[in-house]
C-alpha cells in the first residue's frame, strides 16, 4: 500500500495543475462552520500491524471442528470444495461491477444465467432472478410480488409451517410500509383455508426440518386462486424431496448460503427467487437472459430492465440494486462441480444421518424426537433437561451442541433443533449420543 | 464460443431418483445438471473470468460507483477461518471477536460521520435507504405524526423513489436550480403548502458538486417538523473533511462496497449501514452489540426497534473488510483518500475541458459529468458511443446517461487510487475518440471490436425471453 508521504507527494504533483494553490480550495463550497472537523479516530496502521490486530480479534472467535459442530437452524456447515474459493477469487469476477456494460462482463452475465438455470432447476420452476439479500428478504418481495400480480394494494397472506423468529420479524419490518395482512399457523393443523386469503407461504423444509406433504391444501388453495409460495431455507432437500414445482408453487424464494458459502457468522447470504415465465414482469431484482449482437454472435445481458428502480424508479418492482451476485457465482460454480450425481448423493447422505441422528436419541429415555419426516435439521423435546446445561457440557468436550430454541422463542422452552453435516460420520453421532446420555445419567 | 454456459460444453446427467424417502414425498423429475470432472470446472470458469473486466483489469471510472482499488489484505484477513466458519447462533462467549469488530466498526462510522450509532444490518445501500426511511416512518409515529411525504430531487438514484415507496410513503419531486442545486425558492413554496416527513439528498449531488445551501435546507425541513436523509452514494467526496451529522442529515446510509473499499463481486455482495442522530437511536434495528464490562453481547431489549432487515446481522464479512479498511487508513489516511479522490477529478476534469463539453465549470467534487449532446449533432457519436469506443481502448466506461438532466451525460469518477500517468492515458484515448468522432464517426459507432460480442440485441432479450438454458 501507499504510504501517507507518496499520497502527499502526488497530490501536490496533481495541485500544482490546477487552478488552486492548495487542497483546501477544492473543498470551497463547503461550509467553513462544518470544515475538517475534530474526528477522534487513531491514525492509520502498516499492513503487518493490522494484520496481527485482526489476527488477535480473530482468535476471540471459537470454532469448533465440523464433524462435531451439531449447529444448523437454518445455516448448514457444507463441504465447500476448494475450485469454488479459487475460481471466484479470480480478481476479474472479484473486483468487477454489476454488469451494465455486457460486452466486458460476458464472465459474470453467463456465470449467473447459468446459477438461473440451476435455481430454476433445483425448485422446479421456470425462471429464476439474479438473487436477492437473503431468505427473509427474498420472503417478504415474494409477497409483494403477489400483490402486484393480484393487482391489490395489499394482500392478505397465511404463513404455514414453523418459521424462524428472524424470518418473522424481517417480514414484520418490511410490513410497516406495505400494509399487508400476515398470520402464522406453526401447525399445519390449525389452518382452515377459505376464501379471501390471496396467498399461503409454505416453509419447506420448515424451520424445524420438517418436510410436510401439504398436496391437499394446495389443491384447495388452488380453486380458490390462491396463489402459493413456497420459502425453502435448505434448498438442499430439493435435490430428492418433490419440487415446490411439482407441488404446484407460483413462487419459490429461500436461502441458498449453504450452497457453496460459508456460515460467515450469518452473512453474506444468498436470497434467491424462482416462479413462472409469465410473472417475469412482476419479478423483483435483476434477470440475465441470453441474445445475440448484429453478427449473430450469443451472449448475455440483464433484461427486463424497466421492472426496476434505475428505469421505473417510484413504480419499480423493488428498491434492490446491489444483490449478492458473488454468492450467485459461488452457487453456479458448485452446481457445475458437484453435478447430478454429486448433489443427490449428498442430499442421501444427509437424509440418512439425520435419520441415524433421530433414531439413536429415540433410544434415550426422557427424550422426545419429532416423528415427521425431518432432513438435516432434528426436533428434539429434552423436557426438564437443561439444554443450556447439556451445551456447556458438550463443548467442554470440544463438541457444539444444537440450537437451543428457547433463545428465539420462549414458548419453545425445552426443545432443541440437533443438525447433521456433510463432515458427519457414523461415529461422530454416536460420540455425541453418548455425551448426551453420559449428561444426563450424570 | 467462450461465453458458452457450462451445459453446452460438457454433457448432462439425465439424472437418477432417490429411492430411500417416503414415495409421496419424493422427487419426481431429476435436475438436469452437468456432470463434469474438476479440470473442466476449472477451465470454463478461468476463461469465464477473462471475459470480464475488474478493477485490477484497468481503470474503471464508474461515476457514483467508487470503483477503487481493493486492497488484499482485506480478503486475506477477512477470509481467516474463524470469520468464515463462525455460525451466526453460536453463544456470545463463542463469537466475541466478530462483536468486538461490530461493536467498533459502530462507534468509528458513528465518530467519521457524526451520528449516535450505526446500524449494519442493510445488506447495500438500496437496502440502507429502506431502513432509515423506516426508521423515520417509526419515530414520527411515535410522536403522534402522521406526514408522509418525502421529497427527492429530479436527480437522485433510482432507488430514492422506490425506497420511499417500499417504506410506504408518498414522493414529490423537487426540482434542480441551473447548478444541480436543490431550487431553495421551489423548496420553500412546497414547505409552505405541505408537512414534509422527509427529504433524500445526495450530497455532493450525482453531478459531482457540493450542496451548497445545505444548512439553510436543513434549517427549513427541521423548521417544517421533517428529516433529513443523507444518501451515502458519493461519501467517498466527504470522508473526514465534512460529516452529514453536522450538516443537519438525521439519517444517513453509507455503501461500504464503495467508500471503504470492500469489492463489489460483479454485483454484491455490499453493506449499507445506516446512522442516526440520538432521537432515532430507539427506533434502529435489533439487535445492536453493546459492551458490558469487558464483554460484547447482542441487545435484543430495545422496544421500539423497527425489527430486523436481515434473516442474521447483515453481510457480516464484508463489514469486516470495511473495518479493516480504516484500520490500515485511519484519520490521516482517510483525509488524504478523500483529498486525492477530489484532485484526481478536478485534474481530469481541468484537462478534459479542451477535449469535450464540460457542463458544469466549477471546481468538483470526486466526480463530475462531461456532455456528448454538442458532438451527437455534430458527428452523431453519442454518449454510448465513446462508452463502447473506450471499452476497445481498454477502459471500462464512465456511467452514461445519468444523472437525467444533463444531455448525453458520461459521468466521471477516476477514485483516488488512480495515478496520474493512467489519467493522462484515459485522457488520450478519449481525446482519440473525440477526433475519430469528426473524421469517421462510422468506426465509433461500430465499437467494441477487441470483446467477445459486439453490442447486443436489448429488444430481442426481451422479446423472445430466454432466462434459462434449457427453457
Amino acid at each position: 500500500m501507499e504510504t501517507p508521504d507518496s499520497l502527499r507527494l502526488q497530490l501536490f504533483e496533481l495541485i500544482k495543475e490546477l487552478p488552486a494553490n492548495n487542497v483546501d480550495q477544492l473543498y470551497k463550497d463547503i461550509p467553513k462552520s462544518i470544515f475538517r472537523p475534530d474526528i477522534g479516530i487513531a491514525d492509520g496502521l502498516t499492513e503487518p500491524k493490522v494484520q496481527l490486530e485482526i489476527e488477535r480479534v480473530a482468535n476471540n472467535n471459537t470454532i469448533y471442528p465440523k464433524q462435531k459442530s451439531f449447529l444448523g437452524a437454518g445455516v448448514y456447515y457444507r463441504h465447500i470444495p476448494a475450485i469454488v474459493d479459487h475460481l471466484v477469487n479470480r480478481s476479474e469476477f472479484f473486483t468487477a461491477y454489476t454488469p451494465y456494460q455486457p460486452e466486458i462482463s460476458q464472465g459474470t452475465l453467463t456465470a449467473i444465467f447459468e446459477f438461473q438455470t440451476y435455481m430454476a432447476e433445483l425448485t422446479g420452476m421456470e425462471i429464476s432472478n439474479a438473487s436477492l439479500y437473503d431468505g427473509a428478504t427474498a420472503l417478504s418481495e415474494s409477497i409483494q410480488m403477489v400483490s402486484r400480480v393480484s393487482n391489490k394494494k395489499t394482500v392478505n397472506v397465511s404463513v404455514i409451517g414453523m418459521m424462524s423468529e428472524n424470518y418473522r420479524s424481517v417480514l414484520e419490518t418490511y410490513n410497516k410500509g406495505f400494509n399487508n395482512e400476515l398470520s402464522y399457523f406453526d401447525d399445519l393443523a390449525e389452518f382452515r383455508m377459505e376464501e379471501g386469503v390471496d396467498a399461503l407461504v409454505f416453509m419447506y423444509p420448515n424451520f424445524f426440518g420438517q418436510v410436510i406433504d401439504y398436496t391437499s391444501l394446495i389443491e384447495e388453495a388452488k380453486k380458490l386462486g390462491t396463489a402459493i409460495i413456497f420459502c425453502v431455507p435448505n434448498p438442499l432437500a430439493l435435490m430428492i424431496f418433490k419440487t415446490p414445482g411439482e407441488l404446484g408453487a407460483d413462487i419459490v424464494c429461500g436461502e441458498a448460503i449453504s450452497l457453496g458459502s460459508y456460515p460467515a457468522f450469518g452473512g453474506p447470504g444468498l436470497g434467491f427467487l424462482t416462479t413462472r415465465q409469465d410473472l417475469v414482469r412482476n419479478m423483483p431484482g435483476r434477470i440475465v437472459g441470453e441474445t445475440e449482437d448484429a453478427k449473430g454472435n450469443k451472449g448475455f445481458v440483464l433484461t427486463f430492465q424497466t421492472r426496476e428502480q434505475h428505469i421505473r424508479r417510484e413504480r419499480a418492482t423493488s428498491n434492490i440494486c446491489s444483490n449478492q451476485g458473488l454468492l450467485a457465482l459461488r452457487t453456479a460454480i458448485y452446481f457445475s462441480y458437484m453435478g447430478q450425481s454429486g448433489l443427490v448423493d449428498l442430499a442421501e447422505d444427509i437424509y440418512e444421518k439425520t435419520q441415524y441422528l433421530k433414531k439413536k436419541l429415540s433410544d434415550i429415555d426422557g427424550l422426545e424426537v419429532d416423528r415427521n419426516v425431518s432432513f438435516q435439521d432434528a426436533l428434539v423435546y429434552f423436557g426438564e433437561i437443561s439444554i443450556n446445561a447439556l451445551n456447556g457440557f458438550l463443548k467442554e468436550n470440544g463438541v457444539l451442541g444444537g440450537f437451543d430454541l428457547s433463545k428465539m422463542d420462549e414458548d419453545l422452552d425445552g426443545y432443541c433443533l440437533i443438525t447433521v453435516n456433510d463432515y458427519m460420520e457414523k461415529n461422530d453421532i454416536d460420540e455425541l449420543v453418548a455425551y448426551i446420555e453420559e449428561f444426563i445419567c450424570g | 464460443m467462450d461465453n458458452s454456459p457450462i451445459f453446452e460444453k460438457v454433457s448432462i446427467s439425465k439424472g437418477y431418483i432417490s429411492s430411500n424417502i417416503p414415495e409421496a414425498l419424493r422427487r419426481e423429475k431429476p435436475c438436469r445438471l452437468p456432470e463434469a470432472s474438476e479440470a473442466q470446472v476449472a477451465r470454463h470458469y478461468t476463461k469465464l473470468s477473462t471475459l470480464n473486466f475488474g478493477v485490477d483489469s484497468g481503470m474503471y471510472p464508474l461515476g457514483s460507483c467508487t470503483m477503487k482499488y481493493n486492497y488484499k489484505i482485506l480478503e486475506r484477513l477477512a477470509s481467516l477461518p474463524e470469520f468464515l466458519n463462525l455460525h451466526p447462533l453460536q453463544d456470545e462467549e463463542d463469537t466475541q471477536g466478530i462483536l468486538e469488530i461490530m461493536y467498533k466498526l459502530d462507534q468509528l462510522l458513528s465518530e467519521l460521520f457524526g451520528y449516535s450509532h450505526f446500524t449494519l444490518q442493510p445488506s447495500a445501500g438500496a437496502q440502507g435507504e429502506h431502513t432509515g426511511l423506516l426508521i423515520i416512518r417509526e419515530y414520527l409515529k411515535s410522536i403522534g405524526d402522521e406526514r408522509d411525504l418525502v421529497l427527492i430531487p429530479d436527480s437522485a438514484h433510482g432507488t430514492n423513489p422506490a425506497s420511499a415507496i417500499m417504506a410506504g410513503f408518498r414522493i414529490k419531486k423537487i426540482s434542480s436550480d441551473k447548478w444541480g442545486n436543490v431550487d431553495v425558492d421551489k423548496l420553500k413554496k412546497v414547505l409552505e403548502k405541505e408537512k414534509v416527513a422527509a427529504i433524500m439528498l445526495t450530497n455532493p449531488s450525482t453531478l459531482g458538486l457540493f450542496e451548497n445551501n445545505i444548512l439553510k435546507i436543513a434549517e427549513m425541513i427541521h423548521e417544517n417538523g421533517g428529516l433529513l436523509y443523507y444518501d451515502g452514494a458519493n461519501a467517498n467526496a466527504l470522508l473526514g473533511m465534512a460529516r452529514p451529522g453536522d450538516m443537519g442529515f438525521d439519517v444517513c446510509h453509507l455503501n461500504l462496497h464503495k467508500t471503504f473499499g470492500t469489492p463489489h463481486g460483479g454485483g454484491g455482495p455490499g453493506a449499507g449501514p445506516v446512522g442516526v442522530s440520538a432521537r432515532l437511536v430507539p427506533f434502529l434495528p435489533k439487535p445492536m452489540v453493546e459492551k458490558e464490562g469487558d464483554d460484547y453481547f447482542l441487545d435484543t431489549s430495545n422496544e421500539k426497534s423497527i425489527g430486523m432487515m436481515h434473516g442474521f446481522y447483515g453481510n457480516v464479512n464484508v463489514l469486516v473488510k470495511a473495518y479493516i479498511y480504516i484500520l490500515l487508513h485511519g484519520r490521516d489516511g482517510l483525509e488524504l483518500v478523500c483529498e486525492k479522490a477530489v484532485a484526481n477529478a478536478n485534474y481530469l476534469m481541468e484537462k478534459l475541458k479542451d477535449v469535450i463539453n464540460v457542463p458544469y465549470d466549477r471546481v468538483c467534487m470526486h466526480e463530475f459529468v462531461i456532455s456528448a449532446g454538442k458532438l451527437k449533432k455534430e458527428t452523431g457519436v453519442s454518449a454510448l458511443d465513446i462508452a463502447k469506443a473506450l471499452i476497445d481502448r481498454g477502459y471500462h466506461p464512465p456511467t452514461i446517461y445519468f444523472p437525467l438532466i444533463v444531455s448525453e451525460c458520461l459521468m466521471i469518477e477516476p477514485t483516488e487510487t488512480e495515478d496520474k500517468e493512467s489519467m493522462d492515458k484515459f485522457i488520450d484515448a478519449l481525446t482519440s475518440i473525440v477526433k475519430e468522432a469528426s473524421s469517421n464517426s462510422e468506426a465509433i459507432k461500430a465499437t467494441p471490436v477487441t470483446t467477445i460480442v459486439g453490442r447486443l440485441d436489448e429488444v430481442k432479450a426481451v422479446k423472445e425471453p430466454k432466462l434459462t438454458f434449457f427453457s
